[in-house]
């Protein structure tokens, strides 16, 4: 459960929601004032690069139900991705989306979107400057496992001189070249075609597998590595013979 | 009065002290008399570690019901015998413990407020409000004065009703109305009368073998669904009026039970003694633990400490429940790391250490804050927990593991975690994340309440096997999911989906859920492709407010709709839809909807979609142009664990198995076209009953030749049945082993071998063997082959050892260009062969045997035919058989 949801209205909606109806009650020209102040929400539709992107197009909603025709809907971008429309004051939700096919309509496979609608307030004469990026599905997984700036992601294969995926072995990524007793990260079991994945803290390991656990001294170290990037993808080495 | 004062001063308590280590905890329900109060009361109610805040409102709260409010305050475990009467008012689970009478005086009022928000904790069944029945629940109304559940001022299905889990409910003369389902019977007892159940979404569904039912004079009106029997539950009903609900009165379904082979771990004889006891415990630095382990307490693990567990090793929880809710509370608190790594033969096991081990007995391993790396829990089997396993902001593996008899097999969140080859149980519920970078890969859940609850995950799932749990399979709300090749069978539910902007659902079959195989609810880029749709209790798909691409996909044989639609603004296209009960696409909303260039099956098209056409009200199906013949489509999986039925054309790129039980029904016309090195190994059965006119067949996808393709193997697959069925290209286009068969008025062209079997018996009749290598090769068999044409082959059969149990007679065996017989060198017996015709006048000329080869049996063919036999085959355009009248041994119809 949202708690956070549940107690942040309490203290300061009920006063101000009665203070805003008895105005509107009383004067209800106030609004049509202010809706004749347009608000301008403008900006740039990129890519994860942060590239333009051509040929988008911004729908505006004026609720968070975004699976509608939209209120406000700009024209599709240039070449520098910019787009701008007019809308009347309100709160708003806004999403890009991209078609690779002319026109209206759903999104294909392959097209792109902005994900959840982002909520702006457009003020009376005011202007909301935003940058949207779309992605398509894979993009957008990239784009979340970035934001999430956890351990290096280590993964690959164990073969053997061959090339040929070895079984019944699991990767070890240790920070001292010679081990006692149980290495500092371990992976799973190899699958059926060798292939490990291990987590581990950014910095410098020396990798190698082991076939029992605790391995002892029955291990081989493969290569001294420094791992500085989210995702790595390595195969380690164990030589027909090495260890037992 | 004496309630509510006692019930105040436990809210004075509850408002002081709301924090639960293991639940954040709505220690009891309080309700407002005037909307206005609440959300006050929910803020008081649910917020935990703000004590000082909480006081002031809980003091205030009693203030008021002390004054204002003449209800009663319930807690959310009923931990004793009570009793409700006058008006009560709920807005949290209601839990009515094992051992445990809640009775219910006539004339009480249950008013349920529907909490939104209320999460699933494991020992609830529904994201609603819910009143569970473990123990004992008495309702005793009066005809003049019954008792009433009903929704305070909010709308139909807004709480989630009476689920009766492992106990009984008594209800005479109760109403009970807006819930979801007004008495659900998972396990355990019902016994209802002069009820009325209205205004639900379902009245009474009682599920599974475990629960019975005796319902007398009792009205089941104005629900959506009146009464659902699921799963082999049982049913009393007499003089009950079940009538008038808007989509059905009464359905009765039930998934086939597959029996998986559970995985299951033991503790190996070593480890009887216990090596150590702990109570409660922080362990610093590096721990090791093997043998056996007593877990007395908590054990907690803190930051840069590890835990590491080493195969073989067995950890026993104590049961230790202070607060008496019926939930343990010894466990694992890892805040540095912990490495459980077992092997297959030494697998690690965590269970209770109570002689008759039960759900719940210990708490959980609970991994916090642990993301600096890999915590790893490999071979392990975790069972008889509250959680098996729970961690926040924490780096996990899971492999090749077992999580069974849990509240909850796994629960996390904010975390990054790989879970492959794992299976999940009878558990209450298997799985459920939120906000997590989640790969789950090759993975079993089975027999559990519910499956999958995913939300806001970046997700791979992959290869997973979801079948026979009670509620849904998978339910994934927003987030980022690719779910392919997936298994997703026999749930009440297959798949759910709601408020997604992205996701891609492709080449999954998700087949005899009981109800739905596939709901979207509130989806945008959501891509629907390759899947199987087959064969689900009510509608294939259900769309709502939703747009996306449905393409490619094979929906088929569900009850009712293929697709049913109530407002959806994507595309359905290139899909094969069709043999669905009542429509092949419903539309029941008032939008258009868009489903061109779709083969339905042929026919009366028209008939098969419910549209404006039929109700002026509804949307028009554009289904114009459509496809007049089937898309071939790719079978996503290869592995057939359910019965399923193959239409159109079937593209089988790698070997598919069929396993013991399974049925795989091909329907005439239809074309299974195998890649290079492709085939079937079946150990259920096939069943290929083409017709005449309308014949199967089984040949190449990359073009005509021998050896194209691999074999259908039939290994203890009695029952198949291939009739009118044409088998060209393959390897060995046949292999049967020890399975009892009839091949009739088939083909076999162009093969490096026709049919070949071991064992029997087997008959083979009618058929045409042409242009194999070898046309039908025995070994050790028994076989009856009559009424066939045998001609064109290098050999036309082939007795490679034991030949005594074969008989061929009546058969046109001619023109093949080795022998039309051979017997192998092993072959030392005699085989039947009498009364064929044999294309010449001196049938030992085309006949290897002992006149050859000394010692190795004969062909005993004499007397034989002088005059072919007139066999006919028909005609089949489909299948390529088209023969020309008059042809020497062979004709046309």
């Amino acid at each position: 459960m949202n708690r956070d949801f549940l107690c942040a209205p309490v203290r300061y909606s009920f006063f101000a929601l009665l203070l805003i109806a008895v105005v509107h009650v009383i004067f209800p020209g106030v609004s049509a004032l202010y809706a004749e102040d347009k608000a301008v929400i403008k900006g740039k539709v990129a890519d994860v690069e942060g590239k333009a992107v051509e040929g988008a197009m911004v729908f505006v909603y004026a609720s968070p139900e975004v699976r509608r025709s939209a209120d406000f809907i700009s024209a599709p971008t240039g070449r520098d991705g910019l787009f701008r429309l007019s809308v009347l004051p309100g709160k708003y939700w806004v999403v890009a989306r991209l078609k690779k096919a002319d026109g209206f309509g759903p999104l294909m496979p392959g097209d792109k979107h902005s994900g959840e609608p982002k909520e702006i307030e457009a003020l009376p004469g005011g202007e909301v400057d935003m940058q949207i990026i779309v992605t398509d599905l894979k993009e957008a997984v990239i784009m979340h496992a970035k934001e999430r700036e956890g351990p290096a992601r280590l993964r690959g294969r164990i073969i053997d001189d061959q090339g040929a995926p070895v079984t019944g072995v699991y990767a070890i990524a240790n920070r001292n070249e010679k081990l006692s007793g149980i290495p500092n990260y371990v992976s799973a079991w190899v699958d059926k075609d060798g292939r490990y994945t291990l987590f581990i803290p950014r910095g410098t390991y020396y990798i190698g597998s082991a076939i029992i656990f605790p391995p002892g001294n029955d291990f081989v170290i493969d290569k001294k590595v420094t791992v500085d990037t989210g995702n790595t993808d390595m195969d380690i080495l164990r030589r027909i013979g090495d260890g037992r | 009065m004496i309630h509510w004062i006692i019930s105040c001063l436990i809210y004075a308590k509850a408002a002081s002290s709301c924090l639960s280590v293991r639940r954040p905890a709505i220690w009891l329900n309080v309700f407002p008399h005037f909307s206005s109060f609440r959300a006050k009361s929910k803020y008081a109610l649910n917020c935990s570690g703000r004590s000082s805040e909480l006081n002031k409102i809980g003091l205030t709260m009693c203030g008021f019901l002390l004054v204002l409010l003449p209800f009663p305050v319930f807690a959310t475990v009923l931990k004793s015998d009570t009793t409700w009467s006058g008006t009560v008012f709920i807005t949290d689970d209601i839990l009515v413990s094992e051992g445990v009478t809640l009775t219910i005086e006539p004339g009480t009022k249950i008013r349920v407020i529907p909490a939104e928000s209320t999460k699933t904790d494991p020992e609830y069944v529904s994201s609603l409000t819910e009143i569970t029945v473990r123990g004992s629940l008495i309702a005793n109304g009066e005809k003049a004065s019954p008792v009433e559940f009903l929704v305070e001022g909010e709308k139909r299905s807004a709480w989630a009703g009476i689920i009766v889990d492992g106990g009984k409910a008594v209800l005479d003369s109760t109403i009970i109305s807006d819930a979801e389902t007004g008495v659900y019977v998972l396990r355990g007892s019902l016994v209802m009368s002069g009820s009325l159940l209205k205004q639900n979404r379902y009245g009474i569904t009682v599920q599974g073998h475990e629960a019975v039912a005796r319902v007398t004079t009792t009205r089941v009106e104005d629900n959506d669904y009146g009464v659902f029997l699921l799963n082999g539950a049982k049913i009393e009903s007499t003089e009950n009026i079940i009538k008038e609900n808007r989509k059905k009165d009464r359905f009765t379904s039930a998934a086939k039970d597959y029996h998986l082979q559970e995985r299951e771990y033991s503790a190996g004889p070593e480890n009887r003694g216990k090596s150590r006891v702990y109570a409660d415990e922080a362990m610093l630095g590096m721990t090791v633990w093997q043998g056996r382990i007593q877990v007395n307490g908590i054990i907690r693990v803190p930051e840069n400490s590890r835990l590491i567990i080493l195969p073989g090793t067995v950890i026993e929880f104590s049961r230790k429940d202070t607060n008496k809710d019926g939930i343990g509370e010894n466990g694992l608190l890892v805040q540095g790391s912990i490495i459980a790594k077992g092997t297959k033969e030494n697998p690690i096991i965590f269970r209770s250490s109570e002689k008759q081990g039960k759900m719940g007995d210990w708490d959980s391993i609970n991994i916090l804050n642990s993301d600096k790396g890999q915590n790893l829990i490999e071979y392990c089997q975790i069972e008889d927990a509250y959680r098996g396993l729970h961690f926040h902001f924490s780096n996990v593996a899971v492999a090749d593991s077992v999580l069974r008899n849990n509240y909850r097999g796994m629960q996390f969140q904010e975390s990054v975690v790989e879970i492959r080859g794992t299976w999940f149980y009878r558990n209450k519920s298997a799985f459920q994340a939120r906000d997590s970078e989640i790969i789950f890969s090759d993975n079993v859940i089975y027999h559990n309440y519910a499956g999958m609850n995913i939300f806001r995950n970046s997700i791979t799932l992959r290869g997973t096997s979801i079948v026979n749990n009670y509620l849904e399979g998978m339910r994934v709300r927003e987030g980022l999911p690719i779910v392919d090749r997936n298994f997703i069978d026999g749930n009440r539910h297959g798949v759910m989906v709601s408020d997604a902007f992205y996701g891609e659902y492709t080449d999954n079959v998700i087949s005899h859920n009981l109800e739905s195989g596939m709901s979207l609810k509130g989806t945008e880029s959501v891509e629907i492709s390759g899947n199987v749709i087959q064969g689900n209790g009510i509608n294939g798909m259900n769309i709502q407010d939703s747009s996306g691409a449905i393409q490619g996909n094979l929906i088929t044989d569900n009850a009712e709709r293929g697709i049913g639609v109530l407002s959806f603004q994507g595309v359905i296209t290139g899909n094969n839809v069709l043999r669905n009960g009542l429509y092949n696409l419903g539309i029941d909303g008032a939008t258009d909807v868009s489903a061109r260039m779709n083969w339905w099956g042929g026919g009366d098209v028209r008939a098969t979609i419910y549209d404006k056409e039929k109700d002026p009200s509804k949307g028009r199906a554009d289904y114009l142009p459509m496809l007049d013949k089937p898309i071939a489509f790719t079978w996503p999986l290869n592995r057939l664990s359910a019965d399923t039925k193959w239409y159109g054309d079937v593209v089988i790129k790698e070997t598919i198995s069929v396993d013991p039980g399974v049925n795989l029904v091909i329907s005439p016309k239809s074309r299974v076209l195998f890649s290079e090195g492709a085939g079937i190994a079946a150990k259920g059965k096939i069943l290929a009953r083409g017709e005449k006119d309308a014949g199967i067949s089984f040949t190449s996808f990359q073009g005509q030749g021998p050896d194209l393709w691999q074999e259908i193997l039939l290994d203890h697959a009695t029952g198949s049945e291939f009739l009118n069925c044409l088998f060209e290209n393959a390897t060995w286009a046949l292999h049967i082993h020890f399975t009892d068969i009839t091949i009739e008025n088939c083909t076999f062209r162009n093969n490096g071998g026709g049919l070949r079997f071991t064992s029997g018996p087997i008959e083979i009749r009618h058929s045409l063997f042409e242009k194999n290598g070898i046309g039908i090769r025995a070994f050790r068999g028994t076989a009856l082959i009559t009424g066939n044409v045998l001609t064109g082959n290098g050999t036309g059969i082939f007795v490679r050892e034991k030949g005594s149990g074969l008989t061929i007679t009546k058969n046109n065996l001619f023109a093949n260009s080795e022998y039309n017989v051979r017997l192998g060198d092993f072959n030392d017996e005699d085989v039947h062969a009498i009364k064929n015709w044999w294309g010449t006048l001196i049938p030992a000329d085309t006949i290897y045997d002992a006149r050859r080869e000394p010692g190795i049996g004969t062909v005993l063919y004499e007397p034989f035919e002088q005059q072919p036999f007139s066999i006919e085959f028909s005609p089949d355009t489909s299948m390529g058989q088209v023969r020309q009248s008059g042809e020497r041994g062979v004709t046309g119809k």
